[in-house]
């Protein structure tokens, strides 16, 4: 079972998108880096929330956390040529190791684009006794497109990435990442300044 | 003579046609649509609607386009509903018609 989580962890990689897709939608999002491997798979009944499930694997221990995950669009700003949105993400749930312990995280996250520019700003706080006395990170990207592709065509966004994780050894981190998607899929792959990997994945449906 | 002229209707006729065919029948003015992801929902959310036939996105223009089934209408409000309902601003639609005006 473990082994079968760990592929899926591998194979699938969560991204730096929007945490809640359009009606009815199915998402499958999955992140890799320096800390976790994480996967995730939510529906959206409206675009105005998500519910879904989280299995996150820590790289360096044996912990491994399986929460509930809702998230909720807080406020959206359209303009002809700009999107903007402020999110609050709640996951509830277990982190596992030798023992089992009650785990919660509360995260806000903005995000403001136009066709050829991208910015984006999270915080989140988590708590398990045990493994995790209320951690905070934080995370911010800004993007830039290097060409405007068509409605269906592969799209690219160069962006550069810093995280902040003040309880970590290495606090500060910064990576460049590359964004590539079309129709249904998101790749992201990058690597950050202590030379850890970040690959992430989105499949819509 | 006469058979040129029969070729040059025909020529005509079917220029019209594949006119009227590559033509939308509704062209929806949208704000908030700057990505392509946002752009698949909407093409999901109308592709399920019995009335339509195929759609298209111009993301540069912020404008959908539609094409419905012959007999088939899709009233504003509920193209209105679709867009919002995908998180998108609705600017204004127009019809075939409207244009021919």
């Amino acid at each position: 079972m473990g082994y079968i989580i760990f592929l899926l962890l591998i194979l699938a990689s969560t991204a730096e998108a929007r945490p809640v897709s359009y009606p009815d939608g199915w998402t499958l999002m999955s992140r890799n880096n320096w800390e976790t491997s994480r996967l995730h798979l939510h529906n959206s009944p409206t675009v105005n929330y998500s519910l879904g499930a989280v299995v996150e694997d820590y790289r360096n221990s044996d912990r491994r956390d399986f929460n509930l995950q809702l998230n909720n669009l807080l406020l959206r700003q359209n303009t002809s040529t700009s999107q903007a949105n402020i999110y609050s993400m709640i996951e509830l749930g277990v982190a596992t190791d030798d023992s089992t312990e009650f785990n919660k995280a509360l995260s806000f996250a903005g995000d403001w684009e136009t066709r050829r520019y991208f910015t984006s700003y999270s915080a989140s706080i988590q708590h398990a006794e045990v493994f995790d006395n209320g951690s905070f990170h934080q995370k911010a990207r800004v993007g830039i497109a290097p060409y405007l592709g068509k409605f269906g065509s592969i799209h690219t966004w160069l962006m550069l990435q810093v995280e902040h994780h003040p309880e970590e050894d290495k606090e500060f981190r910064t990576a460049p990442v590359i964004r590539l998607f079309k129709n249904e899929f998101l790749f992201e792959i990058g690597l950050d300044s202590e030379k850890d990997f970040i690959f992430n994945f989105i499949y819509r449906h | 003579m006469k058979k040129m002229g029969l070729i040059l209707i025909l020529f005509i006729s079917f220029a019209n046609f594949a006119n009227a065919e590559n033509h939308p029948s509704l062209e929806v003015k949208v704000n908030g649509m700057v990505c392509d992801f946002c752009a698949q929902g909407l093409k999901k959310s109308f592709g399920k609607k019995e009335a339509v036939k195929k759609i298209d996105v111009s993301l540069e223009k912020g404008v959908v386009f539609i094409w419905l089934k012959d007999g088939q209408n899709l009233t504003d409000k509920e193209v209105e509903k679709a867009v919002i309902d995908n998180g998108i601003s609705v600017v204004s639609v127009q019809r075939e018609e409207d244009e021919k005006e």
